[in-house]
């Protein structure tokens, strides 16, 4: 069971990372990771979500009925979201802020959704909980990764800390979307290359 | 028959359970967003009228009939108390920028006839580019200007470069909110 567990963990960070290999949740991705700080956030927001929500899917995977299961799912899902949500603005005021509508957003986050119906609602609930917290540590680092860079190049600063001498001027390119997109296709071919060469 | 009743039994079981959690959740945050809701606005009028200690919403309707077009809005207007005394004003406008509208706070000192303190709350101007007016180095060349102004961008006010209509949204909330303040004088 242990040696299972581990397997779905590992499953997600890389074999089947959501952002790179499944290429799910990338809106948030784009969207967040101009700062650090909010790719933590984010990242600590999503592993809730979905690992609560998937432990809850698999609980009651026996009792729901498959013509409604989408809309059981979605009410699960949006119930942690909306928990994340009012706790955040409550205890977290200026995170909340800076990620704005992406919280709410995480009711629609395709990683949370396609999980559910492709593992949680087929499997025992520890294995549930090793599938989502293997996809939203991936989620996490991929999105963390390319907020380092961002943030790097874009402000001159990492966690709001002046890195650069102060004259850096930014890269405007790395603080507009565009700049994410560009990230997120190095990141996919760095990844597929140092597997195929880890392969041969 | 059976099916549509299990069907529907579980879907309810679902609906109430989640209910439940969140009205709990709710009940428990409530006192605690409002708070810092209040924080933040008090700490935002302090900002932009320092010299005040206390701030007292007022109605919009007090004013007359606002100058308000399609580009610019006023949402709310506070009187600036120091002392029990009426020291000045502070509106909340929202102005349309580049991205959209740019929601500022306007605090005007009404005995000098100055502005005392402006900040902006909410935009979506460009980052890197627009975004720079909410900065105090934009800012900051408002503050002591006198209501007579007539806060045009190109002559008594600089723009942020590359950002002209961000700049002219910012200056058109303080031209606005001038011309309410110097219609309330006469």
């Amino acid at each position: 069971m242990m040696r299972e567990f581990w397997h779905y963990f590992r499953n997600g960070l890389l074999g089947e990372n959501p952002v790179l290999k499944l290429m799910i949740g990338l809106c948030s991705v784009l969207a967040v990771s101009v700062r650090v700080e909010n790719c933590l956030g984010m990242g600590a927001a999503v592993i809730f979500v979905l690992t609560c929500s998937s432990l809850v899917i698999s609980l009651i995977r026996n009792f729901v009925p498959n013509e409604v299961r989408i809309p059981i799912f979605i009410v699960v899902i949006s119930t942690f979201t909306t928990i994340v949500d009012l706790v955040m603005k409550a205890y977290l005021p200026p995170l909340s802020k800076a990620m704005g509508i992406f919280i709410p957003l995480i009711v629609v986050n395709c990683i949370i959704m396609a999980r559910a119906e492709a593992f949680a609602s087929r499997k025992p609930p520890l294995l549930a909980v090793a599938d989502a917290l293997g996809m939203g540590v991936g989620y996490t680092l991929v999105i963390t990764a390319i907020g380092i860079v961002r943030e790097l190049f874009g402000y001159g600063e990492i966690l709001s800390h002046p890195v650069f001498p102060r004259a850096y001027q930014g890269m405007m390119a790395m603080i507009l979307p565009p700049g994410a997109f560009l990230l997120i296709g190095i990141s996919i071919a760095l990844l597929n290359w140092s597997l195929r060469k880890v392969k041969s | 028959m059976k099916n549509i009743l299990r069907v529907a039994l579980a879907l309810t079981v679902v609906c109430v359970v989640a209910a439940c959690a969140l009205s709990v959740v709710h009940v428990v945050t409530k006192e605690k967003i409002a708070e810092e809701a209040k924080k933040e606005l008090k700490e935002a009028l302090g900002v932009v009228f320092p010299k005040a200690e206390t701030f007292t919403p007022l109605d919009l309707a007090a004013f007359g009939t606002l100058p308000e077009s399609k580009d610019i809005q006023f949402l709310e207007a506070y009187e600036a108390q120091s002392g029990g005394e009426r020291q000045g004003l502070v509106f909340k406008v929202a102005s349309t920028g580049y991205g959209g509208p740019i929601v500022l706070l306007v605090g005007v000192d009404t005995k000098e006839g100055k502005i005392t303190g402006l900040k902006v709350l909410e935009h979506q101007e460009t980052p890197g580019l627009g975004s720079n007016v909410a900065e105090a180095g934009f800012l900051s060349q408002f503050l002591g200007k006198s209501l007579e102004s007539p806060f045009r961008v190109g002559e008594d006010v600089q723009a942020v470069s590359g950002a002209t209509i961000s700049s002219r949204a910012v200056a058109r909330a303080c031209a606005k909110v001038a011309e309410i303040v110097r219609g309330e004088g006469r």
